[in-house]
């Protein structure tokens, strides 16, 4: 028995090795360029992590990915230890660095900045313009309404003017999914003007990016609101499979619309079954192999702009199929 | 004999007037929560924390704790969709799944007993090694593309509100049951909580007791996890966080006490059945995310109140 499990134990760390020492390079590059996004799991966060590698590969640097699980709860420190690691690394020609609270990494990115080190934000944005060079990704109030505008005309179309509305986002602390929450229910008064009034959008659930948690909450809303007509997921696979099996379970495919953050390949598991009524998509890979080119034009002295933004696209469920297969492909 | 099959009825007892409150009381706020439908999800809501906690009240009794119980479902839970994806023998993935749960239990087990290791640091330490092991192996990805037989695990309907993992979970609750009060396992299990020098003394082999209470809880936790994987369609690497707490609570509601040696799981189905009813309740009536989480914690810790007086008590007695 104890040799079985002493094979296992040794199995699953020589595995866990081979698998970590084969992302390794021992190619020369001219310098580390520090790559923190807010995690590193899930298909969009995946995407820009991808981009940012292939593009760093491309232009001969390496990258230095860090970051810690979305429940963390000491999340902000370890995040803001990655900026000191940065700092007082010699070789760091840039930071890339996706700011999940506005206000908390602040003053830590306009230390590394007037260190001289270019300092790029993709996904989420600092306060304090000033702390960083450039940012790149999409405006995440504005992609909020453009969900919610689109949700709004499709409810519209099918002649809805009340109603309920549910949202569920992975952590509802975090200024990227506050600004998609506001942005959502903006873009919703943008297309119903007078008749916003109807509509009651109720607690937003918080999930923790656990489908269980998400399924369960919604579910108890359905019940308690029988007059729920949407549900907003404000990205990440936890609240899109969580929403769209709290669907499925209540039968309610017919009654509620669910409109989504970005692509993932869990759309797959509903797009057929009613589960899923439309997404705004960033490109995530372009996020990422932006902030690395943006990153290194910095570096070298280059031209730079404050802002590069990039747009989110509205797919509706017959666009969703499209896209899914296009990146299944 | 006769004071102590008192007690634990009085503690029935006052659990089931708990029940009977906090459902008035939610049906009250909002009488949707006392509607079938909501009866119904219920129903099927609960079996994953009954699981759990079942399986947790056996290490409690055996005076251990377990903060990788969450882990060791979820690495089985996404184990057992991702082998069953690769179209493998049903029976095949079911076995390897409910395997990998045993073997992290044993690993648990093994390192806590031979060492001499502190249960609570030490399952803190495996907590983050497995859940590390599976969210690097699957980049923290859900697995999609779940076959047919594993969703129809937990959702296959049965009669009225009642759903196939419930039934599993009933099996869990009356095996548990059996195990701990009718064999000579379950005595051992009571013996090493109570004290573990003495139960050494009285000729038990307390290491392998100790192994054996958590490959049988990693078994369970494992069930739980594919169980709760086929409720949701996925395999979710991110999955059951923070469950374990949960389940704790649950078992010190029911009666169970950190120092081991007493613990049922009749009680434990009870405090699970409050921790649900609140946790359900509070959707129901709209609370906000961030006071529901208040309000569990607040429950956590009164749990731990309720544990540190049964222990005074008990040493009084």
């Amino acid at each position: 028995m104890k040799k079985i499990i002493g094979i296992l134990m040794l199995a699953v760390v020589v595995l866990a090795g081979c698998s970590s020492s084969s992302s390794e390079s021992d190619v020369e590059t001219n310098g580390k360029i520090y790559f923190i996004p807010i995690v590193d799991t899930g298909s969009y966060w995946g995407g820009i992590i991808d981009g940012a590698q292939a593009k760093a590969d491309e232009l001969g640097y390496e990258l230095v990915i860090k970051t810690s699980p979305s429940n963390d709860p000491d999340k902000i420190n370890k995040h803001n230890g990655f900026l000191d690691e940065a700092m007082n690394d010699p070789e760091t020609v840039a930071v890339a660095f996706s700011a999940n609270d506005a206000e908390a990494f602040d003053r830590k990115l306009g230390e590394v900045k007037e260190k001289g080190i270019p300092v790029v934000l993709f996904d989420a944005d600092t306060t304090t313009k000033e702390n960083r060079h450039a940012y790149v990704g999409t405006d995440n109030y504005e992609a909020g309404v453009k969900l919610g505008e689109e949700g709004a005309k499709y409810l519209q179309e099918k002649g809805i003017e009340s109603g309920s509305v549910a949202t569920i986002a992975v952590n509802m602390t975090q200024s990227t999914m506050i600004d998609r929450n506001q942005g959502v229910q903006d873009g919703f008064k943008n297309i119903y003007g007078d008749k916003f009034s109807g509509f009651k959008f109720i607690e937003p659930i918080t999930d923790d990016d656990q489908s269980a948690v998400s399924k369960e909450q919604l579910e108890a809303q359905m019940i308690s609101n029988s007059d729920l007509i949407a549900v907003f997921t404000l990205g990440s696979e936890g609240p899109d499979n969580g929403a769209m099996e709290a669907i499925r379970s209540t039968n309610n495919q017919d009654k509620v619309a669910h409109f989504g953050f970005d692509y993932t390949p869990s759309w797959s598991n509903g797009v057929d079954a009613g589960l899923i009524s439309g997404i705004v998509d960033q490109d995530s890979n372009e996020i990422g192999a932006k902030t690395v080119e943006v990153a290194i034009q910095i570096a070298d002295g280059g031209d730079y702009d404050d802002n590069y933004p990039i747009e989110v696209v509205w797919y509706d469920v017959e666009g969703l199929k499209t896209l899914l297969t296009e990146k299944a492909e | 004999m006769k004071k102590l099959l008192n007690e634990k009825n009085a503690q029935m007892m006052v659990l089931g007037i708990i029940i009977l409150i906090l459902s008035v009381v939610f049906g009250t706020m909002n009488p949707a929560f006392a509607s079938y439908s909501n009866i119904s999800l219920f129903i099927k809501q609960l079996p994953l924390l009954g699981m759990i906690a079942i399986a947790y009240v056996m290490l409690l009794i055996s005076g251990n704790v377990d903060l990788s119980i969450g882990s060791i479902a979820a690495f089985a839970g996404t184990l057992t969709v991702w082998l069953a994806t690769l179209g493998l023998n049903p029976v095949i993935v079911l076995t390897i799944g409910i395997l990998s749960g045993v073997m992290w239990g044993a690993l648990n087990g093994t390192l806590i007993s031979k060492f001499a290791l502190q249960p609570f640091i030490l399952t803190m330490g495996t907590n983050f090694f497995i859940r590390g092991i599976l969210l690097f192996i699957t980049k923290g990805q859900p697995i999609g593309g779940v076959p047919d037989w594993i969703y129809s695990l937990s959702n296959t309907h049965i009669i009225g509100p009642i759903y196939s993992n419930f039934i599993m979970f009933i099996i869990i609750a009356i095996f548990m049951s059996f195990l701990l009060n009718k064999t000579r396992f379950g005595r051992y299990t009571f013996a090493v909580g109570n004290n573990s020098e003495a139960a050494k003394l009285s000729g038990i082999k307390v290491n392998r007791q100790v192994i054996k209470v958590f490959m049988i809880e990693g078994a369970i936790a494992a069930i739980a996890g594919i169980f709760l994987m086929s409720l949701i369609n996925i395999g979710g690497p991110n999955e059951i966080n923070g469950t374990d707490l949960y389940a704790m609570a649950a078992a010190i509601i029911g009666g169970a006490q950190f120092s081991g040696g007493v613990g049922t799981v009749s009680g434990t189905i009870l405090g699970v059945i409050i921790i649900k009813i609140i946790e359900n309740g509070l959707a129901v009536v709209g609370a906000n995310s961030f006071l529901q989480q208040a309000v569990i914690g607040s429950i956590i810790v009164i749990a731990i109140v309720i544990d540190s007086i049964r222990s005074k008590n008990s040493r009084k007695n």
